[in-house]
């Protein structure tokens, strides 16, 4: 228990620290050594891999993902679990096409609206979870199947895309997705892919948000204990409320970016990030030994799944393939750092 | 204050209720048997129920199958209900025996695979429900079938050796190729088979540098993410491949970032397909494609010749047309749609096959 505050505390055992032993150098650093070992392989392996076209390739293709692991991780916080996510990335992506390629309604209202849908899902999660009563991870399971209905009826089951026919013969899609929105998803800033620049810049300010700041603190105690928290005078119901919302907002965004990325508005084209994102926020867990939720943990663990997806397709591995190898990499990462833990 | 929530949400909960009966309600209202001449006796004034099972209905060339089904059915007064399995096997098999069970006329079911599906089909079958089947082909034998199962497909053969000829054509016989495989899909199995079995050993020029499988689950996403990491790995690339059109649409998204102009050449088609084509027909050069809209036509035709007791195939391919962009106008011409496609091409839009005069009576006399 003492090491267990003292981790609290200091974010490190005072234990460990004394008794240095292999496992407590891999409970600090076994994900980040097992991302190194698979970069260094397809390195070896892979002429083109180790090179920065394709490091801003893995950067970008890993944006999505991290902005919705970074919700997730902001759910983590406190003590919650946003399985939504993935619907909501997927409906801000429609939301946004529709505005922009059918309703014309321009670059920002298409970027804005999006969001604000994604904070008002986040705040009706929070409302089911906090005053209803319903567990975290059933609520927002519900709202997933809830969103991914509600978006699929919205698009009846197509994408929205650039010169769509409209039903009932109404023409073609009078909008067009313009350049400035494309330049989210799709543009570069000194040879770096936009996405990237959205990502770091989500990382670190959340990062501090976290870490730095009397908001980020409550955030940890509403989900590290409860009762303590209450007493100690935070509102935890309130914290929660804001943790849903910024997690709705992060699943937005990456649901922006994915529209602009694909240029169209896909059904459903979140969920399959969904897993991904979930793998993200639990790997980052262990990165440096934090033992919860922590942003910089939460971007490394993406860095490892784009790493690992980008060299097996590069090495010609059918998805299925790649998938046993994603899990076993995942066993890997996390049985090095757990297995101390249970000590 | 919770009184109230537990009262509002059972308020809500009863309205969605009542909301769903209310449909049904209208549905049974329409039901009006009429008794019409020359048309067979076992359809005599009676309303035919059909289930469309599906694995996955979404993507544009889902929803226009979808689409097609549905105004075939209207134009005969069917009563149709669709089942969106969402790329769930046991969910499609559980479709098929709740439709047996609910006693629905006949059922049409579009992908999914037999092994999984079998066991379902054998039950309809011996219910005496016949089950027209688009791109999945069940080993049943005749005595169950009983001249009551078709196995209809878009002669994905013939559809592999349209895109795969053009792409042979324009690379002049031989190349570099990335390749795109979907294991495990009937009809991509089906396309793949002529690469392997005829292509390959044909030209041996043909090299493939890298091939891409993400599977059915948000292919285009995938798809493009692929593409974009073998674009980097393959610095020599003079054709790519797409064996369906998701994946089509994601790798033109990374060949166009790419700014190389590699032609790609691929199967299946639709409306954001055409618009992409159109505006890059340096890339994008060619999709063989039956229209998915004709699909749903025969389907439904086929099933109303199985329950007026007329012979019907065993095994059925549509025929396939090669979409050739330079065949097209150009975009700033005109912009072409799935429709419009029926002027360039004969076969595409609407067809006669498997239409009888009785169902143009039944036809007929709706609309009296």
């Amino acid at each position: 228990m003492k090491n267990k505050i003292d981790k609290l505390k200091y974010g490190f055992s005072k234990e460990g620290l004394q008794n240095f032993d292999i496992f407590d150098f891999l409970y600090k650093y076994g994900t980040l050594l097992v991302t190194l070992i698979a970069i260094v392989f397809f390195s070896m392996k892979l002429e083109f891999f180790f090179n920065i076209l394709n490091i801003m390739n893995i950067l970008r293709s890993i944006a999505i993902v991290s902005l919705m692991a970074i919700g997730i991780t902001i759910s983590l916080t406190v003590d919650g679990f946003d399985l939504s996510v993935g619907a909501v990335a997927g409906f801000a992506a429609v939301i946004a096409a529709k505005f922009m390629v059918v309703w014309e309604f321009g670059t920002v209202p298409s970027i804005i609206v999006p969001l604000a849908a994604g904070v008002l899902i986040g705040g009706i999660n929070a409302f089911l979870i906090v005053k209803i009563k319903i567990k975290d991870m059933l609520t927002t399971l519900s709202m997933m199947f809830i969103i991914t209905g509600v978006l699929i009826t919205f698009t009846g089951g197509s994408s929205i895309y650039n010169y769509m026919p409209l039903p009932n013969n109404g023409g073609i899609a009078p909008g067009l997705m313009n350049d400035a929105f494309l330049f989210l998803g799709q543009g570069k800033l000194f040879g770096v892919p936009f996405p990237v620049f959205i990502m770091m810049f989500a990382v670190i300010v959340v990062h501090i948000f976290l870490t730095r700041t009397k908001y980020g603190r409550y955030l940890y105690m509403t989900g590290g204990n409860k009762e303590a928290a209450m007493l100690s005078g935070i509102p935890v119901n309130k914290y929660k409320v804001l943790a849903y919302m910024l997690s709705g907002f992060f699943a937005a965004l990456a649901g922006v970016v994915l529209a602009s990325r694909l240029g169209s508005g896909e059904v459903n084209a979140g969920g399959p990030y969904l897993m991904d994102s979930v793998a993200a926020a639990y790997i980052g867990f262990s990165v440096l030994g934090a033992g919860k939720p922590n942003v910089f943990g939460t971007i490394v663990g993406s860095i490892l799944m784009g790493v690992l997806l980008n060299g097996l397709i590069m090495m010609d591995f059918p998805y299925y393939s790649q998938d046993i190898i994603k899990g076993l990499v995942l066993v890997l990462a996390l049985g090095l750092t757990h297995y101390k833990k249970r000590g | 204050m919770k009184k109230l929530f537990v009262l509002l949400t059972s308020l809500v909960l009863m309205l969605t209720l009542a909301g769903c009966t209310n449909d049904d309600a209208e549905v049974i209202a329409d039901d009006d048997p009429v008794v019409v001449e020359g048309i067979p006796e076992a359809l005599q004034g009676k309303t035919i129920k059909i289930a469309l099972i599906k694995q996955w209905g979404t993507g544009t060339h889902m929803v226009t199958h979808i689409n097609g089904v549905r105004a075939e059915a209207d134009r005969y007064g069917i009563e149709l209900s669709v089942v969106d399995a969402n790329h769930d096997l046991q969910k499609m098999s559980e479709g098929i025996s709740t439709a047996v069970a609910s006693g629905v006329d006949a059922i049409l079911i579009s992908h999914g695979k037999s092994d999984a599906l079998e066991a379902a089909v054998i039950e309809a079958l011996e219910a005496g429900i016949p089950v027209i089947a688009f791109d999945v082909d069940f080993d049943i034998d005749e005595s169950i079938a009983n001249g009551k199962l078709v196995s209809l497909d878009q002669n994905d053969l013939m559809m592999g050796l349209m895109a795969f000829s053009k792409m042979v054509e324009e690379v002049d016989g031989s190349g570099d190729i990335i390749y795109n495989r979907l294991a495990g899909i009937t009809p991509t199995d089906k396309r793949h088979r002529i690469w392997e079995g005829a292509i390959v050993p044909t030209y041996p020029g043909m090299n493939v540098v890298a091939t891409i499988d993400q599977g059915t689950d948000g292919a285009m996403g995938k798809a493009q993410t692929a593409m974009e990491a073998a674009l980097i790995a393959q610095s020599s690339v003079d054709a790519v491949f797409a064996v369906w059109d998701e994946y089509a649409k994601g790798f033109y998204n990374a060949i166009v970032a790419s700014e190389r102009a590699i032609p790609m050449y691929s199967i299946d088609i639709s409306d954001q397909d055409l618009a992409m084509m159109q505006a890059r027909p340096d890339i994008w050069r060619a999709s063989a494609a039956v229209d998915p809209t004709v699909v749903g036509q025969v389907q439904i035709r086929l099933a109303l010749l199985a329950l007026a007791g007329e012979d019907i195939p065993r095994y059925y391919s549509l025929q396939p047309v090669l979409v050739f962009v330079d065949d097209l106008p150009l975009l700033e011409e005109k912009q072409v749609s799935m429709a419009d496609l029926a002027d360039y091409y004969d076969g595409w839009g609407s067809t006669t096959e498997f239409l009888t005069e009785w169902m143009l009576a039944i036809e007929e006399s709706l609309n009296q």
